[in-house]
């Protein structure tokens, strides 16, 4: 294959053409087995409807690809390896509003991009870290459907079990 | 790169079909959300978290740790659901005592209690016939799901022989024996690891010695056992022990005590271990003669690719040290020789393995600073995580390219030194090692105002920390400094006395507590918990759960045990 890839037009749920280097939209694992099964390397015209995915989240994945298309790709047993850290860039990154967040984890998820689906959720745990049940809730917006009762229950139960 | 391109014209859009693969992936996502009817996720009632899928929330939370995770599930009734999935659960293990028995029965009638692990009974307490029985109720009910178990009372295996069919791992290793009962491990098809007890009667554990013989088709993978008369099992016992998982043991931990070995031990140890050939971990401890130690660690062919080897042996063990670099250099990741006295020249070699260890656990006493510096991080070591020094370790400008050399550091453990902690160096390991999740120093012994410590990097660049064990000058840095900053990881905490602050009162501690909000077990000396103080400190620390408090000069005593149960505090000895 050439140095110069080929583009692939990439679609947004709201109708947006993304012109896009191929070897950019093969960090998604969805776009990369879509090219590979079908063997549309070199079919320029072809344009990818991404139903799932707007237009301000995917430029904004474009950007994730981007700085990370020369990263290796991660082996399949790697998902149990969670020993990496987040980089700064990527810290950086994922410094937007919560809704924003949720949506990054839906496309990365659905676009299949394993690296960016382990930022966001993780920066999302991290989020949650240290804090009480209701400090949480607040955090979410989630209201509390435990009666006192249930409440006292789990309390109890939380009291037996300790770290692994 | 990301330049919409909204001109080119509808007409001339080659559409191509929704490909197999975005389909498939479709499909797969739509799976998922109803992972099974039998679920733990009943994702249809999923209305009141956010908006992502109970699949996502998943991914989510089993990056949180079993603190957080008891947060997590009391947020709301569907994510308390969430935190029953498998993948989470397998990080809470279920503690069943004197105390809580009847409670965890009465509750199973209301709740769906889930626990692959569980440990039952604390060293003190003996379950009556009565709470023999609820014992046995719990364990209709839970035994199923059961993959590992802690006792300490061997008599309870044989009551629940036949409740825990998937068993995998079994610690008896700080069980006792109680009673005259039988003891069958044959039962346990599945049981792949296997920690032997120390203080029972010779007749349990002779019973235990041909039960592991005679478990033809199982296969075990893990087993520790302590050898020696008296105390331990019978060496001859333990090597027939042995002999029969050879092939498939990957994880052995032996504990010598006043063994002599004459020629029939050496033989059949030379014959046992010549016979391994899966080992990745070997964990040898004899204080007193290095016999048996040189003697496997010389059998022990290189077919096995030893990554973890653990030696505890008070002398001179430069000979072991040699064999082992010569032996298993390529496949090793983790030394452990907190107990061998090595001198100068191996601690040499140690340079050849430095790059290569991921963990490494030295008794550095006696030992130059330019040497153990060399050995550890010659240049930037980028490989290692885990640093315990003994004894000594390289100070003041030596400790400064230590500290610069190993950025990748998680654990320091620097407890046990006769070296002391200086005011400069803990500024360079809190400028530093920015990646500790673990950090363990002596008390410093600094002369300077504590201001002097507040001109240095502090502790707050440890965002990660998950424990800390140090005197209190780090943390009152944070309170001068006024920062707004908190570990929110930071669940094990013991505080020791300094120069600067000879004794902690309960008040310095509900001072800090902004600080750690995830803090579950503190530990710390002279601490006067009568009156309303436990209280106080509940309120202070909502996760804490245990306060072991040391009086002055009686170090070694059992500690208070404060435990939290239903809101209350109770104090057990």
């Amino acid at each position: 294959m050439c140095d110069e890839m080929p583009n692939i037009k990439l679609e947004s749920s709201d109708g947006e053409i993304f012109d896009v280097d191929v070897k950019i939209a093969k960090c998604s694992g969805t776009i990369r087995t879509m090219l590979e099964d079908c063997g549309m390397e070199d079919n320029v015209n072809a344009i990818v409807p991404l139903l799932n995915v707007n237009s301000a989240i995917l430029r904004k994945i474009l950007v994730w690809a981007d700085h990370h298309k020369d990263d290796p790709l991660p082996a399949e047993d790697d998902e149990n390896k969670r020993t990496y850290h987040i980089s700064l860039w990527d810290a950086d990154f994922v410094k937007v509003d919560q809704s924003t967040l949720f949506d990054l984890i839906l496309a990365a998820n659905y676009l299949d991009i394993k690296s960016l689906l382990h930022v966001t959720c993780k920066t999302v745990a991290n989020m949650m870290e240290g804090k009480t049940p209701e400090m949480i809730r607040k955090f979410f917006n989630i209201p509390n459907d435990f009666t006192p009762a249930e409440k006292e229950q789990l309390g109890a139960e939380n009291e037996w079990s300790e770290e692994e | 790169m990301d330049s919409g391109n909204m001109s080119e014209s509808i007409d001339s859009k080659a559409y191509i079909n929704l490909t197999p693969a975005l389909k498939k992936r479709e499909e797969t996502l739509e799976c998922n959300h109803v992972i099974d009817a039998s679920s733990y996720i009943r994702v249809a009632n999923f209305t009141t978290a956010p908006r992502l899928p109970a699949e996502m929330w998943l991914k989510i939370l089993s990056n949180l740790r079993h603190g957080d995770l008891l947060q997590v599930n009391l947020v709301c009734k569907d994510w308390y659901q969430l935190t029953r999935a498998p993948e989470l659960r397998r990080k809470s293990k279920l503690v069943i005592t004197t105390r809580n028995l009847k409670d965890i029965s009465d509750l199973m009638e209301h709740i769906d209690l889930k626990y692959e692990s569980v440990e039952i009974g604390d060293e003190l307490n003996v379950f009556s016939n009565a709470e023999h029985e609820l014992l046995l109720k719990i364990f209709k009910y839970l035994g199923s799901d059961i993959v590992q178990q802690k006792l300490y009372r061997v008599s309870t295996i044989s009551r629940l022989n036949n409740l825990l069919p998937k068993i995998e791992e079994l610690d008896l290793s700080e069980s006792w024996s109680d009673k005259i009962v039988k003891v069958d491990l044959k039962k346990f098809s599945k049981l792949k690891s296997l920690l032997m007890p120390t203080y029972v009667r010779e007749h349990i554990k002779s019973e235990l010695v041909s039960s592991v013989i005679q478990m033809s088709r199982i296969r075990l993978e893990k087993l520790t056992v302590k050898v020696g008369p008296g105390i331990g099992f019978f060496p001859v016992d333990c090597l027939n022990m042995l002999e029969t998982h050879v092939s498939s043991l990957r994880w052995l931990k032996l504990e010598f005590f006043w063994l002599k070995v004459d020629l029939t031990l050496q033989r059949k140890l030379q014959e046992t271990f010549k016979k391994f050939t899966q080992l990745e971990v070997l964990d040898l401890t004899d204080i007193y003669n290095k016999e048996p130690i040189s003697i496997i660690l010389e059998n022990l062919s290189k077919e096995n690719r030893l990554k973890t080897i653990v030696l505890v042996f008070a002398g001179d063990g430069d000979d072991l040290l040699e064999l082992i670099i010569k032996k298993w250099s390529d496949s090793l990741e983790c030394l452990d020789l907190r107990g061998l006295g090595v001198g100068e020249n191996s601690v040499k070699q140690l340079n050849f393995m430095s790059g290569k260890l991921r963990r490494l656990k030295l008794n550095a006493y006696g030992l130059k600073p330019q040497s153990l510096l060399h050995s550890i991080a010659p240049k930037i070591n980028k490989t290692l995580t885990e640093l315990k020094l003994f004894g000594s370790h390289p100070v003041g400008e030596l400790f400064c390219v230590l500290a610069h050399r190993v950025p990748n550091l998680t654990t320091l453990d620097l407890k046990g030194l006769i070296s002391t902690i200086t005011d400069e160096e803990m500024g360079n390991i809190f400028q530093n090692l920015i990646h500790l999740r673990h950090l363990c120093l002596e008390p410093c012994v600094s002369e300077k105002d504590i201001e002097y410590l507040c001109s240095k990097p502090n502790i707050s660049n440890l965002k990660r920390l998950q424990t800390l064990y140090s005197c209190f000058c780090p943390i009152k840095v944070l309170v001068i400094l006024n920062l707004d900053f908190k570990f929110r990881e930071l669940t094990k905490m013991e505080l020791i006395a300094c120069k600067r602050f000879r004794k902690l009162s309960i008040s310095r501690l509900v001072d800090i507590n902004i600080y750690f909000p995830a803090l579950e077990e503190l530990r710390s000396g002279d601490l006067d918990f009568s009156g309303n103080k436990i209280q106080e400190m509940r309120k202070s620390f909502p996760r804490l759960r245990r306060i072991y408090v040391q009086g002055e000069g009686e170090i070694y005593r059992y500690p208070f045990q404060y435990r939290h149960e239903q809101g209350k505090c109770n104090k057990i000895l």
